[in-house]
């Protein structure tokens, strides 16, 4: 399943872990458990995660923290070495 | 003095049991840990004394963080008679992967099935001796937080001790199960303090520590080096083979009611539907627009005009009065005021359309719209991401094109950071609310939508041309966490919005005060020349470049000479015509400048020209390049007057 699950995450097939569910035919717990094991062994790992705004933003005081409400996580290049060996 | 310890993921109730078992009298002694520490607290049953540790929650042993270890090292190493798992019974196929791992330690594990009382109250039914028999493990239900079953709990808990237990051996398939022999043959007669299985398969997990620990023998040292080369990575497929090993336990044993959709998932089934979900994005941010118009321009702008005019014509009124020089007169009421006031008039705007985006995005509705946006950015060969930038982009194009750093392939990113300008920020708003107020004051909603949306539009397709031309290459992945909706915490909204307004007024009082101060000596210059004139030094400048934009309805030297002051900053466009029109009043002026068509022409190039400077300097920051910075500055302006004269000259056809 795990590998099932990173592979179509890297083929772009699923957006979230509703669309894994679906497509593995489990709960939607089920593929929350998946994603959260690709995020511990490090498959999978999140955006932004370099990414600080402080004192940054200069000239522009408009300028905030870009939005923190939308979380996504990508493959690790750890994940896609592994992609790339099976 | 026996030792039983307390495991389970986190929020299973072992905090909860422990204290419902030790009671309040009894001592609880602290371990200070690197960032966790465990408890031990003392019971007594049948008049002898027992020590009961706590230890942090884990989902697993591995070595992934410090609570981790530090369970898994005080089951291995504290020597534990009994280990007391307490389990989730509302969540049972998650939490047995611990259990499982327990097992294959050799460790003597008593099943706690806690919540069993919100088990009930979910009508999850659980076949619970044969589930102890198929584990070999006793079963114990509770509920802790109501102290129910803690008395059997420690009768099974002691009985447990004399137990004799054998470590599970799952079947990992046959070649990890060969590796597993091979390892643990490597492993004979040396000297770890872990039991060799457990030892072999946490090596072919690539266990952090036990790795490390183990690499200290040359032999061992080779074999992982040898598998290391080979590609054979076996992690994911041992995570699994227990997962197929706890689904093969629990098969026909959990019965559950189908999963009632939850509030989120019937919304979700709507707003992210494969076909509505775009319109009703779009239908979303039309209301937004229409919302901010009514509530932000027509219910609360009046009335901060009201107060703006009243401090202008009182500053005035008392200049005069003490003789104040007139220029000095002039600055303030025509530069200051008639300048920066009139950006400060769309401060409940800005408000309100802010307080709009906040709720938004606090909901979690902009997660979604991300996610529904996301196979149209694919068809534009974006990556869905870059509509997260593109959304922070409505704030302000300087954080917008900040956050493509996320885009992990450089080409992905120049196209993001390309079209990020089109996402009309905050600081264009001001203007298209002059000319809304000019000319279509009761439409203004619905026009204000339809700029967004052409400057959603613009981006798409500048983004497939780039994707076309500039760049080629393939596109990488993700996936996003759509967490439940919520509703919006109002001191977050609060904050957020705070955030932004201060910003819009701190610019006001500098940057552009500043433009606005030099476009006002400008306009006095020569000295004697009447003031705001054509035959004034600005007059002159801009009636050199007014010719350029005849084609597209505003050849004027007052557009003209905005349009570049908004390369400064955008609300300096705004700031600029009301000072250079003023005394009049400046919708009024508009109308007598321009036609309906020619403001439509002149929004458009708002919209598309050239960013503001400091957006320019941070495309050159981020891209490290002057010249794409220079591209970005020319290449949008070319675009926006291209598109303005062709509005103007086809709107001319029909007008
Ligand atoms: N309904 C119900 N709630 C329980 C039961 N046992 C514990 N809880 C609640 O579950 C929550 C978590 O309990 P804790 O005892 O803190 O869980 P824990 O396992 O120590 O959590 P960590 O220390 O984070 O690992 C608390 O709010 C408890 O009141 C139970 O049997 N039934
Ligand atoms: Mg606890």
């Amino acid at each position: 399943m795990l590998k099932e699950c990173l592979k179509l995450i890297s083929e772009g097939s699923v957006k979230s872990a509703k669309d894994i569910a679906k497509k593995l035919n489990i709960s939607e717990d089920e593929a929350d458990l998946l994603i959260d094991h690709l995020k511990q062994m490090g498959y999978l790992e999140k955006d932004m995660s370099d990414f600080s705004c402080e004192g940054k933003c200069f000239g522009c005081n408009l300028a905030n923290c870009p939005t923190n409400s939308i979380i996504t996580f990508r493959l690790s290049d750890k994940g896609i070495k592994y992609i790339k060996n099976i | 003095m026996h030792t039983i310890a307390l495991v389970g993921n986190p929020n299973s109730g072992k905090t909860t049991l422990f204290n419902a078992i030790t009671g309040s009298t009894q001592h609880v002694g602290n371990w200070p840990g690197v960032t966790v520490e465990k408890k031990e607290g003392f019971f007594t049953y049948n008049n002898e004394k027992y020590s009961l540790v706590d230890l942090p929650g884990t989902y697993t042993l591995g070595a992934f963080s410090e609570d981790e270890i530090v369970a898994r090292d005080f089951v291995l190493k504290g020597n534990p008679e009994v280990v007391i798992n307490v389990i989730d019974a509302t969540n049972i196929k998650r939490n047995l992967y611990l259990t499982v791992q327990l097992l294959e330690m050799g460790a003597n594990v008593v099943l706690a099935l806690n919540m069993m009382d919100e088990a009930k109250a979910k009508e999850i039914n659980i076949d619970i001796n044969k589930l102890s028999d198929r584990l070999n493990v006793p079963i114990v239900e509770t509920s802790a937080s109501k102290k129910i079953g803690i008395d059997e709990l420690l009768r099974v808990t002691v009985e447990s001790i004399s137990r004799k237990a054998n470590s599970l051996d799952i079947s990992y398939g046959e070649e990890i199960d060969e590796e597993i022999k091979n390892i643990e043959k490597l492993l004979e007669n040396k000297d770890f303090p872990y039991p060799k299985r457990w030892l072999a398969i946490k090596i072919l997990e690539n266990d952090k520590d036990i790795v490390s620990l183990v690499s200290s023998d040359s032999e061992i040292k080779n074999y992982l080096e040898r598998l290391k080369e080979e590609d054979k990575i076996y992690e994911l497929e041992i995570v699994d083979k227990r997962y197929d090993y706890i689904n093969s336990i629990t098969k026909g044993l959990i019965k559950e009611p189908e999963n009632i959709p939850t509030t989120t998932d019937k919304v979700d089934r709507v707003l992210t539907n494969y076909i509505f979900g775009i319109p009703i994005f779009a239908l979303i941010m039309a209301l937004v627009f229409q919302l901010t118009f009514k509530i932000g321009q027509d219910f609360l702008g009046g009335y901060v005009e009201t107060f703006i005019g009243f401090i202008a014509s009182s500053v005035e009124n008392l200049l005069v009065s003490i003789n104040a020089p007139d220029l000095l007169v002039s600055f303030v009421s025509e530069g200051f005021f008639g300048g920066v006031g009139a950006v400060l008039v769309f401060v409940p705007l800005i408000v309100v359309l802010y307080f709009f985006l906040a709720i938004l995005e606090d909901t979690g509705y902009m997660a979604r719209a991300a996610y529904v946006m996301d196979s149209l950015m694919r068809k534009v060969g974006l990556q869905g991401k870059s509509f997260i930038s593109m959304v922070v982009g409505f704030g302000c194009n300087v954080p917008g094109i900040m956050s493509t750093r996320t885009l992990d392939n450089k080409k992905d990113r120049m196209i993001a950071i390309l079209i990020n300008p089109f996402m009309s920020c905050g600081a264009r708003l001001p203007v298209y609310m002059v000319f809304i107020g000019a000319f279509f004051p009761n439409n203004g909603g619905l026009v204000l939508f339809l700029i967004y949306a052409l400057g959603i539009a613009m981006a798409l397709i500048m983004a497939k041309v780039f994707s076309k031309t500039l760049f080629k290459g393939e596109e990488t992945h993700f996936i996003m966490e759509l967490p439940p909706y919520r509703l919006p915490s109002m001191n977050s909204v609060f904050r957020d919005m705070w955030e932004k307004v201060w910003g819009f007024l701190k610019r006001a009082g500098t940057v552009i005060f500043l433009v606005v101060t030099i476009l006002w000596v400008l306009s006095m210059l020569p000295a004697g020349v009447e003031p705001y004139s054509k035959e004034s030094l600005l007059g002159r400048i801009g009636s050199l470049l007014a010719p350029i934009f005849s084609p597209a309805g505003f050849g004027t030297w007052q557009a003209s000479v905005s349009l570049f002051a908004g390369i400064a900053a955008k609300e300096a466009i705004v700031g600029t015509l009301g000072m250079l029109y003023s005394p009049l009043e400046l919708t009024e002026a508009l109308r007598m400048n321009f036609t309906t068509l020619s403001a439509i022409s002149y929004m458009v190039m708002v919209l598309l020209y050239t960013p503001c400077a400091a957006t320019i300097a941070t495309v050159k920051r981020e891209t490290n390049s002057v010249k794409w910075a220079l591209f970005m500055a020319v290449y949008t302006f070319l675009l926006g007057y291209i598109m303005a004269v062709v509005v103007y000259q086809i709107g001319s056809l029909f007008i």
